[in-house]
């Protein structure tokens, strides 16, 4: 027997009561490290290569550049904590949350009968963290439709298993 | 009888050739330097006179033409069975191709006046996953193409019913939903945006025209230019405004004449599963999309169409964000009480007490603060645009006029999207409203929503504002600025929608 019995709105799951799961605390160590690395390199050519003679330039372009280095890593190691602690997802009986940003928020809700596929993706520093990233597909958006970064990669994987098999239980049902 | 076809498996007409010699001609037309360039160095390379050489060389490029087209037909094998449609094709590299029912979301034919003297159609199939139309049969008999659209509504029958369905086609078209006259196609002609896509084709091309037509332009209209330079400065202008009024009356006529040529004729109609359409003067194009398949409607009224008091209807389907042309189902002209009827004939039940008229009462509005917001946003333009100008030496009353002309012009425009953003939202489906010079309202059903984003920058948040984002298969469907509980209330009840869903979304 099919029943269609009214819901009042105020009973309805509410996005704003969830608890959200924070993200690996080695992220902020992942984000912090790639930014390092990259300005290492910025460092190690400008003085490096001025030493050597490689780079013909005025004495104050590397005076410069680790200038801009050190304004760079104040900017990151003030934003990233911030960035990371604005993170978290949050799982429930059918959909997917996902919040990302500090000045411009974002709230994302995924319900799992509408998941085409997922999977987790671990570059070079991520690997380096044990961290990976999980990637939701749905047929809405263009490319992934929710990119969860830092998550600790048995944890991404025991995620997306989860979300699998919820996705196929929801096609079944659905 | 080779094995293939003692399966089913079918040749499309022999006629197909013609349309299998106009697709290389496009691709060669596409790759001209590749194709031509190795064509030309074997008939070099063979030593003959010049005009051997031309001979040879058109006629070696009709050969191969010919015989590649010939090739094509001969190795494109189709086969309609219970599941879906499978085609096999190509010449050196074989492609496979295995079309479910199930993911068929529209059937497209043309006939062109060829095909219809011989009683054959062009079809192609609109799937999901494909930018373009994935499956493609080239003249193919029209009562195939019948039987394939009764194969598509009889299989929506079955899984609804569990009764096996019958093997001939029911050529029942159901209900006239529409049907436009001549005066119509005028009014489409008028308001397509055709005719600017036209002005901005020639645009380019109009330098390399006025230099060639300079000359002829002096000798012929010298004697009348002479005349015009006599005239007062009034009449001069009335010279340029006539010509530019010629130049637009022309634009329009051959926006006219492609409205003809597209939508003569042009019938609607439904069976209640299967929304169809038909039109064209010269060659016959049929339209039909399974409802179930909709994502958005889309409803737009220019300020010309409202002049009319007309609109235009768009259905999407779902598509891969690449490109969607051909993806949706058009209706290039539609009265009021068409868009009346049109929740019950697009969303069937699930449209009941959704208004779609522009002017329905139903809409909330977005909050006052995007006024504030977006004035204050081109007051920042103003601001550097100023500031660009004092860099440059200009007096700086000059520049700080400037500064407070940008938001000031931009003022009306914002105060009037405001006015026309709105969301209106039934128990099963929602419409918003936008538009600027016209309206643009984009329908959809909770529950084949894919995503939902709540957004909120620094600005909203100290008002308690976010702006609302809802991911379809189709497009994305915006409200911004609305009030934060609300935002989230809707946003729970449209996850709650789409999660208790029984129903495809597909």
């Amino acid at each position: 027997m099919f029943e269609n019995a009214e819901i009042p709105l105020e009973s309805l799951p509410s996005v704003e009561e969830v608890s959200w799961q924070p993200i690996a605390r080695s992220y902020l160590a992942e984000l912090i490290a790639g930014h390092v690395v990259g300005l290492c390199i910025a460092l190690l050519v400008a003085f490096g290569g001025t030493a050597l003679g490689i780079i013909n330039a005025p004495g104050s372009v590397p005076k410069g550049v680790a200038l801009y280095a050190a304004v760079h890593l104040l900017v990151v190691a003030v934003w990233s904590p911030l960035s990371v602690r604005h993170r978290g997802y949050a799982l429930r009986e059918h959909d997917l949350l996902y919040r990302v940003g500090v000045l411009r928020r974002k709230l994302i809700a995924i319900p799992f009968n509408r998941i085409q596929h997922v999977e987790t993706t671990s570059g070079v520093t991520e690997r380096l963290f044990g961290l990976a990233t999980l990637v939701v597909y749905t047929a809405g958006g263009s490319g992934g439709d929710l990119k969860i970064r830092g998550l600790e990669t048995d944890q991404a994987h025991r995620l997306r298993e989860h979300v699998l098999r919820r996705a196929g239980q929801a096609d079944e049902s659905g | 009888m080779s094995p293939a076809e003692a399966h089913g498996w079918q040749r499309a007409s022999p006629l197909s050739v013609l349309f299998y010699v106009g697709q290389i001609l496009r691709g060669v037309a596409r790759n001209l330097f590749q194709a031509v360039v190795p064509a030309t160095a074997v008939v070099i390379s063979t030593g003959w006179t010049t005009r051997d050489r031309l001979y040879g060389l058109a006629g070696a490029l009709l050969v191969a033409l010919i015989l590649v087209a010939v090739g094509r037909w001969l190795r494109f094998r189709f086969r309609i069975d219970e599941e879906g449609i499978r085609i096999r094709q190509g010449i050196f590299q074989r492609e496979e191709l295995d079309i479910g029912y199930d993911r068929i979301q529209g059937i497209n034919t043309t006939q062109n006046p060829i095909y219809r003297l011989f009683g054959l159609v062009d079809l192609k199939l609109d799937t999901a996953g494909s930018a373009t139309a994935e499956g493609h049969l080239p003249a193919i008999p029209a009562d195939l193409s019948e039987r394939l659209r009764g194969r598509i509504r009889r299989r929506k029958d079955d899984s609804a019913d569990g009764v096996a369905g019958t093997e001939e086609a029911d050529s029942d078209e159901g209900e006239t939903l529409l049907a436009l006259s001549p005066g119509d196609m005028v009014r489409i002609g008028l308001t397509s945006n055709g005719a600017l896509i036209l002005l901005a084709v020639l645009a380019p091309l109009a330098d390399e025209l006025g230099e060639r037509a300079g000359p002829w332009l002096e000798r012929t209209f010298g004697p009348v230019a002479d005349t015009l330079q006599d005239l007062s400065a009034g009449a001069a202008a009335f010279v340029a405004v006539a010509s530019i009024l010629v130049a637009a009356m022309v634009l329009m006529g051959i926006s006219v004449l492609g409205a003809f040529l597209r939508h003569h004729g042009y019938t609607l109609g439904t069976d209640g599963e299967v929304i169809r359409s038909r039109g064209g003067l010269l060659t016959t194009h049929e339209h039909s999309m399974g409802l179930g398949k909709l994502q958005v409607l889309r409803i737009h009224q220019g300020p010309l169409l409202q002049l009319f008091g007309a609109f235009r209807l768009v259905a999407k389907q779902a598509a891969s964000h690449a490109v969607n042309t051909g993806k949706s189902f058009l209706i290039p002209l539609a009265p009021p009480s068409f868009v009346e009827r049109a929740p019950a004939v697009f969303f069937d039940d699930e449209g009941r007490e959704l208004d779609l008229r522009m002017d329905g009462n139903g809409f909330h509005p977005i909050s006052r603060r995007y006024v504030r917001s977006r004035t204050l946003l081109f007051g920042g333009f103003g601001a550097v645009a100023g500031l660009l100008l004092l860099a440059i030496n200009v007096p700086w009353s000059v520049a700080a006029v400037m500064a407070l002309l940008v938001p000031t012009a931009a003022w009306p425009f914002i105060r009037r999207r405001y006015a026309r953003w709105g969301l209106a939202l039934t128990a099963d489906a929602a419409v918003v409203r936008q538009g600027l010079i016209g309206s643009t309202l984009q329908a959809f059903l909770l529950r084949k929503v894919q995503r939902v984003d709540v957004v909120q920058s620094p600005f909203q948040r100290r008002h308690g504002l976010v702006t609302l984002q809802f991911v379809l298969a189709a497009e994305t469907v915006t409200v911004p600025w609305i009030d934060e509980t609300v935002a989230l209330r809707l946003c729970d009840r449209v996850l709650y929608r789409v999660e208790s869903s029984r129903l495809a979304w597909l």
